[in-house]
């Protein structure tokens, strides 16, 4: 071992100890912010405070790295050990995040816990905003040391400019950008849900936030036509003694077609009739076509046993909200199952009208959101229990003014990656 | 062509490969340069056929085979002999492509053993062109970060089994003394895990870009706490330690590979464990099964 001259804490230069230390103040003194101001949520001032706060921020750190370089705690702060610190402390934080389900609101983690009143672990790590991890003091000020850091070094190699500091310069300053404009820009962030029924007496501008407050938005919705395409549905063997969900045999689920041919076990299936859309005539029990609404998908299938021929047939139908399942039953606790379809898209005809009466024709499908006034429109739910009948969607609507600003962070950090990549770290 | 066809397809993988890896370890006298170039060609081979399978499955299945566990087993039994492969005619490191063989003959084998329900369908949210690049992206990152902690899992047995302590070696020192003491984990091969690093940090900044960029048009948000999101950040928050720390301590080897060594055990928790964590049952990110 080599031998170390023991140094005096806090005697420059400063290293890791002095950044653990100053860590767990600022951990200490988030915690007891968190405890003094209890279920206070602290969110950052809007347009222009936040800008003004970032651009102050931002110039003080240059002013300080620039004026002040020999000064031996902004030396610190700028070196690799506060930046392996302040690393090292978000990395803590996220960790809690990441193993802690968190929550919006009390009342959410009770009915999570499904009790009536927090005890045990639970109190602290919600009274220590742990259960909310993202509102939470313990985030803002890591937020803050990580962000001071990050600043710091990235002022370090920016002033004056060196070439061959550009890739460090597009993952260190992207990275802050990204964090400055997501953290400041949080509280200009309008993100609504607005519901939706047919008919043009339904016409709406009723949003609601995610925590369920009421706002009137200054234009209409009004939902013209909801549609959506389904999978053709699947075929189950289930066995209700073993509670056994069995699969056709070579892995490829079975899905409805017209004369197709699979194998369960030792059953040989055989599919007779399928019809997309059909109806039940309660007279006979069987199904016919029909393209009324309400109807539901059935098909006629022959189960044929393997090694005694012996032979099953008759209807299987996953039912609606209507429509009952229909089993082909082999025994009691046997029987082959039509799944209910899965979805493949769902989609909204929505005409939007603003105050002076303009009207705009929007398709909203998902992952296929419009733009519409500094808004995007996105598709986001219907009526599950009616299905492919549903007569209401809802959308999720989304300003975020700050985002060009977060993707450019975003684009210089993917610049930087593409700059690893290509020159490689050997360069140095 | 489906999963009934995948024994064809992996046995000759494995044939070629392991044909192809014995090829490299055994010595020979002369020829030694036909005998590499066979044994890189068996191995090329055995890749394309994964490559191969994994087209004709596409086909078939009419989506990107990206969405079960069994299905992304089958991307790195495809990307870690290719990593393999080129560190392979870049470095030399015949130990380094026997390990990626043998990590991807293992992903086979368990395809082969444990089939699991292939789902055929694809929810709405998941169709959309940042699909294929977003997961691609990530495991070929996720091969490249697995391959740098073998390497790291090689260094810390060997200074274990042997007490090679290269701990309080300076580089400048161990460079100069690097053939005199016999130091079996040397300096090459940090580098290469360093390489590593930093290839598949880029890629993992890559995947998780995409992914903000994906939500932000599926879900209206680029971020949003999804219990995948924070283990990928926590991964690349692991890497990023990492890295400074290699930066800032050059000398310091075995923190280096202990770093590296946690680093892929909060990747590992990223890419499966989500699966068993209690907060995660409504991720968009869990694989279907």
């Amino acid at each position: 071992m080599s031998k170390k001259i023991s140094k005096k804490l806090f005697a420059h230069p400063w290293k890791y100890k002095e950044g653990l230390i100053i860590s767990v103040v600022i951990f200490i003194l988030s915690v007891i912010i968190e405890l003094v101001t209890g279920d206070f949520i602290f969110t950052f001032p809007r347009f222009p405070v936040n800008l003004g706060a970032i651009v102050i921020y931002t110039a003080l750190i240059v002013f300080l790295q620039i004026s002040e370089k020999d000064n031996k705690i902004i030396q610190w702060i700028g070196s690799s050990p506060a930046a392996i610190v302040s690393i090292l402390y978000v990395l803590f934080l996220s960790t809690l995040l990441g193993l802690t389900p968190q929550f919006d609101t009390k009342e959410a983690l009770l009915q999570h816990l499904n009790v009536p009143e927090l005890s045990g672990k639970w109190v602290l790590l919600y009274k220590l905003g742990i259960t909310n991890m993202t509102d939470s003091w313990l985030f803002l000020l890591g937020m803050v040391l990580f962000l001071t850091t990050l600043g710091f070094v990235t002022a370090k190699r920016a002033f004056p400019f060196n070439k061959k500091n550009f890739g460090f310069l597009l993952n260190h300053f992207g990275l802050y950008v990204v964090l400055v404009a997501a953290v400041a820009g949080t509280s200009d962030k309008q993100d609504f849900a607005v519901i939706t029924n047919k008919g043009s007496e339904n016409t709406t501008n009723i949003a609601y936030s995610w925590t369920g407050e009421r706002y009137s938005l200054p234009f209409y919705f009004n939902l013209n036509e909801f549609s959506i395409e389904e999978y053709n549905p699947k075929l189950v063997y289930y066995n209700a003694q073993h509670e056994e969900v069995v699969h056709q045999n070579n892995e490829t689920p079975f899905q409805f077609k017209d004369n197709i041919k699979g194998e369960f076990d030792n059953w040989l299936i055989e599919v007779k009739e399928y019809y997309e859309n059909a109806w039940i005539d309660s007279a006979t029990q069987s199904f016919v076509k029909s393209e009324e609404p309400g109807n539901v998908q059935a098909a006629y299938i022959i189960a044929t046993q393997k090694n005694n021929d012996d032979k099953f047939e008759g209807w299987v139908s996953c039912g609606n909200i209507i429509s009952p399942r229909v089993n082909l039953f082999l025994s009691d606790n046997e029987y082959f199952v039509m799944l209910e379809p899965e979805i493949k898209k769902y989609m909204s005809d929505i005409d939007v009208t603003d105050e002076n009466g303009n009207k705009t024709n929007l398709i909203i499908e998902v992952n296929k959101p419009k733009k519409y006034k500094g808004w995007k429109i996105y598709q986001s739910g219907y009526n599950e229990k009616m299905g492919k009948w549903s007569n209401s969607s809802t959308f999720q609507i989304v300003s975020d003014p700050w985002l060009p600003v977060v993707y450019i962070g975003l684009f210089m950090l993917l610049a930087g990656a593409v700059y690893i990549f290509w020159i490689g770290k050997d360069k140095k | 062509m489906g999963w009934i066809n995948f024994p064809v397809f992996s046995y000759t993988a494995l044939t070629t490969w392991v044909i192809g890896a014995i090829l490299l370890l055994i010595p020979l006298k002369k020829n030694e340069k036909i005998k590499d170039i066979i044994a890189n060609s068996l191995i090329g081979i055995g890749t394309l056929t994964i490559l191969l399978f994994i087209i004709s499955l596409w086909i078939t299945l009419e989506r990107p085979p990206l969405r079960t566990l069994g299905e992304t087993r089958l991307w790195y039994s495809f990307f870690l002999p290719l990593v393999g492969l080129v560190t392979y005619l870049r470095w030399r490191y015949k130990w380094f492509i026997s390990y990626s063989i043998f990590l991807a003959v293992l992903f086979l084998l368990i395809n082969i053993m444990k089939p699991e329900i292939h789902s055929k369908t694809l929810m709405p949210a998941l169709q959309s062109p940042w699909f294929v690049p977003h997961v691609i992206v990530y495991i070929f990152s996720y091969a490249l970060l697995a391959m740098s902690s073998v390497v790291a899992t090689y260094g810390l047995v060997l200074k274990y089994i042997e007490g090679s302590n290269f701990g309080n070696f300076s580089e400048k020192y161990l460079k100069k003394f690097n053939d005199k003491i016999e130091i079996k984990f040397n300096l090459k091969y940090i580098k290469l895990a360093d390489n590593l690093v930093y290839l598949g940090f880029a890629f993992l900044t890559m995947g998780l870009i995409f992914g903000a960029l994906w939500a932000k048009e599926a879900w209206g948000n680029y971020w949003t706490w999804d219990p995948k999101e924070t283990w990928a950040l926590l991964t690349w928050i692991s890497y990023m330690v990492y890295m400074h720390f290699r930066y800032a301590h050059k000398e310091k080897v075995n923190t280096q590979l202990w770093i590296l060594s946690i680093a892929f055990i909060v990747l590992l928790v990223c890419w499966f464990g989500i699966n068993y964590l209690p907060s995660a049952a409504n991720s968009v990110h869990v694989y279907s099964s």
